[in-house]
This record gives structure tokens, sequence and C-alpha cells, in this order.
């Protein structure tokens, strides 16, 4: 019977937290304009989310890069298809893993900043405070995050990818010997821009829009103590990153399912 | 449920202390005061406006004219302390920085504190945070200045230092002072009307002396800081033989 | 100052990704050689085009000189029809020149190769190849195979 009554409230508190997440989204973009209108708070937070995460971004797409390149290789050229390792390297990390792995990494280290600093806010009563001398934290705090993660997480995808090819060019060109002009023309002829390109741009704005809106929500829903600060921050790296792949499957769904 | 009918009357441009025992529900009161929390019942009225039921925008209009000084100082962690007294200003007005910067001055040297307008909270002790959090709250020339516990966690020379600020500042600037606290001596020192809370009630209220004076045994308890009395030291349980023969549950 | 600095970064961070989104489209994806600027267009009349698609290179002696740019079944007589554009410094091609379709290694894409013919007349723009080879269709080879191969274990 506990364990019923047990489901049944956990049933009960996650409904009450989405529509607390829809409530809260609402507000925060009816503030947006205010947020954009003062743009100087948006450029900090850009700074905040997206230069202090390019580090790990650029390494991660060169390791990936180069591990696409290597296991693309050796599974190529058991059919003399080598020629395609450009094509092979391109598709993948446009369509598929620079949307999804900047966005991973993007939720592990701007998200859960972003749910740790507003919990902490809330923690140290600033956010009482602000609304106390009748400034709307909403549209102060949060809004300005939120557009700095949408605008920061396609450029930090952009640059995942575009590293990612280099990444399996110098390995594939320049350690395995494939030929420089065949790797970049066989990926200029196969990586179409609307298809591949623009369809992997948009994956990556949706996930901007899902991880910040998460991080965001999960440090202004946390409980005020120092234990629900750190929860909320675990919280929302598993949450956003399962919605990440769960998004990803559905884009992909969409997008590429006719072709 | 905090409260079982609380009625209170806080006179203009003196200074109030609400006293009573920790979890009697006196930061709630400046809450509901400050238009953060919604009565469930009863209505809070400021200057003739009913605070629960304003729309944001009067909200926020009316918060303009409240200042509030938080237990735990609540500085902007990422602002200097000059921009910590600037927030309010720039935010609700369009004075050219000039003037902001006269403003923030003026008030940093009412507080004593004009040689720290560069440092940063995490600089601060705790009693130089206090004041630099009242001189954010008195920024916009509120006419209410409520402050939530302003002497917990301080050195007596920090302690003496806010209550004289609090006093002066209420005269000096023509302000209606709330301040919640359970420091009985300090409440008593600057406050010229006092409250005290207790079970959600007002148990009793009057001026300092007449409370110190009181024989109530429930005032008598607090203003002494009796460990035993109304408010009872063992938390209710059955009686300790019985439980004692029981023995482990099954 | 302090703000200055993280302005400027965030220009550079900013540029950085559009300069990344701009080298997606330009240099990874086709965006710059999908439109072949001038030229002209011809067509070749296939029975089978294989996996051939739209944008495949069209190419002479193994050097790109064109693009497919569509393809579509002729409802007369079921024929693939795919037209081609090529680039206009290419307009010396022979009347006779062979069109085939053929594959890039074993697995590879598939994509157009001419075979130039010897005639003085030029292809021009909306003009058909006379010869065309059609794509070498794997299953159709197999069956081919072990066809022949059985009736020479007969004899």
């Amino acid at each position: 019977m506990t364990g019923v009554q047990a489901l049944g409230a956990w049933c009960i508190a996650a409904v009450a937290g989405l529509g607390r997440a829809g409530l809260f989204l609402y507000a925060t973009l009816t503030s947006a304009s205010l947020a954009l209108r003062r743009f100087g708070l948006v450029v900090q937070q850009v700074y905040a989310v997206g230069v202090l995460t390019l580090l790990i971004i650029v390494v991660a797409g060169l390791f990936v890069g180069m591990v696409l390149g290597l296991q693309g290789y050796y599974t190529l050229v058991d059919f003399g298809a080598e020629s395609q390792l450009g094509l092979v390297v391109a598709l993948t990390l446009t369509r598929e893993l620079g949307p999804v792995l900047s966005a991973l990494l993007f939720a592990g280290r701007a998200g859960s900043a972003l749910t740790a600093e507003i919990g902490l806010m809330k923690a140290t009563e600033q956010l009482a405070a602000m609304e106390m001398m009748a400034v709307d934290p909403v549209a102060r705090v949060v809004a300005p995050r939120f557009i700095a993660g949408i605008i920061a997480l396609p450029l930090l995808a952009a640059m995942f990818t575009v590293i990612g090819v280099f990444g399996g060019h110098f390995v594939g060109v320049v350690q395995l010997g494939v030929d420089a002009g065949v790797y970049w023309s066989s990926m200029q002829e196969g990586v179409d821009v609307y298809d591949d390109i623009l369809n992997g741009v948009i994956k990556s704005v949706v996930f901007g829009f899902a991880v910040t809106w998460i991080a965001v929500f999960e440090g202004y829903d946390a409980t005020p103590t120092a234990e629900g600060v750190s929860r909320a921050t675990t919280r929302t790296v598993v949450t956003a990153s399962l919605a990440v792949l769960g998004l990803d499957y559905l884009l992909t769904a969409l997008m590429f399912g006719e072709v | 449920m905090v409260y079982e009918g609380l009625d209170l009357v806080i006179p203009r441009g003196k200074v109030t202390a609400v006293m009573g025992p920790s979890g009697c529900g006196k930061s709630t009161l400046l809450n509901l005061i400050g238009g953060r929390l919604k009565p469930d019942g009863g209505e809070v009225s400021f200057d003739g406006a009913v605070v629960g039921k304003l729309r944001q925008g009067a909200l926020y209009a009316l918060r303009r004219r409240m200042g509030m000084m938080f237990q735990t100082s609540a500085l902007l962690t990422d602002l200097s302390v000059f921009d910590n007294v600037a927030f309010p200003i720039r935010e609700n007005t369009d004075m050219p920085d000039a003037l902001i910067r006269h403003l923030v001055l003026m008030k940093l040297e009412l507080v004593g504190l004009r040689g720290a307008s560069n440092l940063m909270p995490a600089q601060l002790s705790g009693g130089m945070a206090r004041r630099v959090a009242l001189a954010r709250a008195i920024a916009l020339d509120p006419a209410l200045v409520m402050y939530d516990e302003p002497f917990t966690g301080l050195d007596p020379i920090s302690m003496g230092v806010i209550a004289k600020l609090v006093r002066e500042l209420n005269d000096a600037l023509g302000l209606t002072s709330i301040v919640v606290t359970h420091d009985v001596a300090e409440g008593c020192s600057i406050a010229e009307h006092v409250y005290l809370l207790g079970g959600g009630r007002v148990i009793a209220q009057g001026s300092p002396a007449e409370l110190l004076a009181s024989t109530e045994p429930q005032v008598r308890q607090f203003m002494d800081g009796l460990p035993d009395g109304p408010v009872p030291f063992h938390y209710p349980a059955k009686p300790f033989f019985e439980d004692l023969l029981q023995g482990p549950p099954s | 100052m302090q703000s200055k600095a993280i302005e400027m970064a965030v220009g550079l961070f900013v540029l950085a990704g559009i300069l990344a989104l701009g080298m997606l489209a330009l240099r990874i994806g086709n965006l710059n050689t999908t439109e072949i600027q001038g030229g002209y267009t011809v067509y070749g009349r296939f029975v089978n085009v294989g996996g051939l698609n739209v944008k495949a290179p069209v190419t002479m002696a193994g050097v790109r000189i064109g693009r497919v740019t569509g393809i579509h079944v002729d409802p007369d007589d079921f024929n693939a029809v795919v037209a081609m554009r090529i680039e206009k410094e290419f307009d010396n091609i022979p009347r006779d020149t062979a069109a085939s379709i053929l594959t890039a290694g074993l697995l590879g894409a598939q994509y157009v190769g001419l075979e130039p013919g010897g005639s003085d007349e030029f292809l021009h723009d909306g003009d058909e190849f006379d010869l065309t080879q059609s794509a070498v269709v794997l299953e159709q080879l197999i069956g081919q195979l072990i066809f022949s191969q059985s009736e020479g274990g007969g004899q």
C-alpha cells in the first residue's frame, strides 16, 4: 500500500513540477523583451555560459573528430571506400554528434553552473532582496541567462563540428594518407546545406532552449539550502542530458525520417 | 497556519520592534507586509493600499517606498559595494550616472562605509555587510524600512553600530521602522513600541518599559530568558516512566 | 574596464561561432557548389539509374565538370531522364559523347561519367545524349554470373 502511495505522490509531484516549469517558462518569455532591451546583461551571460564553455567544446570536438577519422577509416578501408571518409566524419558530426555532444557538455558545464548560481542567489535571499527592491528577478536574472543559453549553444555546436572535421582531417589525411582533396570534396558532395547543416543547427537551438530552461528552472525552484542547491544541480545535469537525448531521437525522426 | 488572529498597527515615524521566540512567524510578517506572501485570510494595508490585492505593477510601485534589510544581508555577490547600493536606483529610475554617484556616496557616508565602496561583498565582515545592506535599503528614500533580525550573529561592537544606525536613520530621514528580532536588550533599547508575539498571537504590547515591568508569566519568560515556563522545556511526550516500562517496539 | 574585456571576449566568441557556421555552409556543405553559375543543361536517358542522386557529380576523364540537377521518369517509355548542369567553360563536348552511370569504388556513391566522342558538333543547352549506359545493379550482375557459371558447368 505504501508503495502505491509513494508512486502516486511521486506522480503528483512530477506533474506539479512540470506545471511550475511551464508557468516559469511563460514568465521568462514574457520578460524576455525587457532583457533584450538591456543587451549588456545578455552579453555578460553569453560570456559566462558560452566563452567559459569554449575550451571543453574545442578539446572534446578535436578528440571526437579524431576518433571518427580513425574508426571511419578502418571501417571504410575494408570496402575500399576510404575516399568517403570526409563524408562519414562530416555527416556524423553535423547531423548528430555536433549538436548532441555539445549540448551534453553544455548541460554539464554551463547548465550546472546556472542552476548553482541561481539556487545560491535564492538561498542567500538575493532574489528576495531584488523583489523587495521592486526588481523582478525573472526579468533581471533569469531571462538574460535564458537568452544567452539559446544564443551560445548553436555557436558552440558549430565550432564543435568544424573542429571535429579538422580532427578527422588530421587523422585521416595527415596520418593515414587519405588524399586531402578527396577528403574535402567527398564531404562537399554529400553534405547538404539544408538537410544536414541547417537541421543540425535547428537541433542545437532546440537543445539550447531545453537545457537552459531546465537549468534556470531547477535553480529558481531549488530548496534554498546548501543541500537543496546541490541536489538541484545534479537534477539539472541528469534531466537536461536525458531531455537532449530524447529530443534528439524525436527531431531526427522528424527531420531525416522521410529521406 | 502561522497565525491565530493577529492584529498589529505600526505607527508612522517610529521604531517598532516585533519580538518573539524563533518560529513564531516574525519573518512571515515582513513577507506579508512586502507582498512576497499573500495572506490566507485578513489583510495587510500599507498607507491605505491593501498589499495582498495589488497587481504586480502596483505592488512593485509600492515596494519602491519600502526598504528591507535581510538577515543574511543578501548583497548581490557579483557586484561591488557601490554597485549594490546603486542597484535599486539604477533599476528603478533613469537618473544620470553623476547623480547616482552622489546619492550612493551619501548613503554610504551615512553608514560610514564610503571608503569601502570598491570592495566586493566577499571582502566584508558580517557587520559591514549589514551596514551596506542598510544603505541599500534606504537608497530609494523609502517611507518604511523593515529589518529582519538585524542583530543576529554580530559581535557586540557591530551590534551597537547597527542599533545606533537604525535609531538615528529613523529620526534623521523621517522613516518608519519595523525591527524583527529576538534580541530583547537591543530591541528594547531602540524601539518606541514593542509587540511580543507567541503562538500566532500578540501576547503583549507597549513601550519597552511597560513590557520590562510586566508581571505576566509569558512576557516574563521571554524578557528574562527563562528555560521553563508557559513555553515548556519538554517537547510534548507521554510520561517518562511509562515510556521506560514499555520496552523496545516489537 | 572589466566589462569591456568581457564584451571583447563575447565578441570574439560570437565571431568564431559565425565563422564556424559559415565554414559549415561553404567548406563542409555545398552551398557554394550546388548552384553552377552560367553553364547549360543536357539530358541523359537511362534504363536504370541505380542509386544515382541529385547533386551527384558529372565527370569527364575523372574530373568533375558538372552536377546532376534532376532525375525523373519519362511517363511514355518509363526510362529515367537525368538532367545535368555542365559548367560553362566546357562548351565543346562532342555531340556523340556517351554518358554512363558509374560507382566510385565497390560501394561508393554513384556518379555520371562522360566518354567523349569524335564529332565536330558540340552539345548545347537542352540536348540529349545519344549513347548512355545504365547503372550496374549488383543483384543483376550476380544473377548473370550465376547463370553463366551454371551454363558453363553444363557443357
